[in-house]
């Protein structure tokens, strides 16, 4: 599990987007499900920062400011009728890993099989490693329904893997 | 009985509290279905791990080239930029303000002494007018009561003279040789010089 940095600590952005831009990526891909889509967002959110950065009130992380930038925009992005249209399979992203057992669908193909959403919150929880609360803030849920999406979106992929074996 | 996958959930994630996780390890204990849900998470997060750790994350740009095109500082940079100039501007055309209306009042006085001099003058050419219509005036009445009405004629030799007299004394104007008289005038013994003989010339000359 990844190891939480609670503490705030204050870094400039070339080194900001020295060790947050791959965990940027990843959580915009985990919502975009695209991987060039998620290579744009990673751009957007860092100059979207640097443009907020003012208006930063240091209530929360910056990797978590970053994340709350790159929900916004990849959400934002869904919305818009030019993502869904020009959406197409996208071959780029070659997960090595396969589950130990044998299955007819590949981890990866079971987390693009999940919502934006569930998707969102299993990165963030499983991968990330963040607590419900800090969950909570960067999607502005609540700390019980973050707990029960959480479990809806691990039932989903169970039934994916495993129970349509 | 009662399945404890919501709770194996939280427990997975470390948000079970103390209390419910006992009762889920007295459950898992005695459900061996349970027991196969845990498990199944358990893979399904490491699988996530996996996939996660082992994605090829390339980056279409560079940092440098993101700050290259961060449109933000510039921007406000311009907004900033824009202010001072703006505050600059508004101090400077209040001073402008400031020294046009110094600058008013001072051409307002200067037109009012310039006005003052041209009714001065206006006075001054009305008194100058009246003087000089006194001493025609008075020049008129002179003529009117000079005595030039008068000329002896006096034929001492070959001559006329022309005399004015002026309170009672003689004064030569001219003389005139008798010779070069036209037929008939050596008759003539005097002629009548009016003040209107004077004033002619008087009047050219003006």
């Amino acid at each position: 599990m990844n190891k939480i940095n609670l503490t705030y600590e204050e870094l400039s952005l070339p080194k900001l987007y020295e060790k947050f831009s791959p965990d940027i990526f990843k959580y915009s891909f985990s919502i975009l499900k695209h991987y060039e889509e998620a290579q744009d967002a990673v751009q957007e959110v860092f100059v979207k920062y640097a443009e907020s950065e003012h208006s930063f009130k240091k209530e929360c992380s910056q990797k978590t400011w970053l994340l709350i930038i790159a929900r916004s925009y990849c959400y934002n992005k869904i919305k818009s009728k030019s993502f869904n249209s020009e959406r197409i399979e996208d071959d780029a992203f070659e997960p090595s890993y396969t589950i130990d057992y044998e299955t007819k669908m590949t981890i990866r193909d079971a987390l693009l099989q999940l919502s934006e959403e569930h998707n969102e919150l299993i990165y963030l929880k499983d991968y990330s490693g963040y607590s419900y609360k800090e969950i909570s803030e960067i999607t502005k849920l609540s700390v019980e329904n973050v707990k029960i999406k959480l479990f809806r979106a691990r039932m989903q992929l169970k039934k994916y893997l495993i129970d349509e074996l | 009985m009662k399945h404890y996958e919501f709770e194996i959930s939280q427990f997975m994630d470390n948000e079970l509290p103390a209390d419910e996780q006992k009762n889920l390890f007295a459950h898992l204990s005695d459900c061996g279905e349970c027991a196969r849900v845990l498990s199944d998470f358990m893979n399904i997060k490491m699988g996530i791990k996996s996939v996660y750790d082992d994605m090829n994350v390339e980056l279409k740009n560079s940092f440098a080239v993101i700050k290259a095109q961060e449109p933000v500082t510039k921007k406000r940079n311009v907004y900033k930029t824009m202010f001072y100039y703006t505050a600059a501007a508004s101090v400077l055309f209040g001073f402008f303000l400031f020294f046009l209306e110094g600058n008013q009042s001072a051409l307002e006085k200067k037109y009012l002494i310039l006005l003052q001099e041209r009714f001065n003058l206006q006075n001054k050419y009305t008194i100058v007018l009246n003087e000089k219509q006194q001493l025609t005036e008075m020049n008129k009445n002179y003529f009117d009561k000079t005595n030039l009405q008068t000329v002896k004629y006096k034929a001492p030799k070959n001559s006329y003279r022309i005399i004015t007299t002026e309170k009672g004394s003689y004064k030569t104007v001219a003389s005139i040789n008798k010779k070069r008289l036209p037929p008939g005038f050596a008759q003539v013994s005097y002629t009548k010089i009016t003040k209107d003989d004077f004033l002619i010339p008087q009047m050219i000359g003006n």
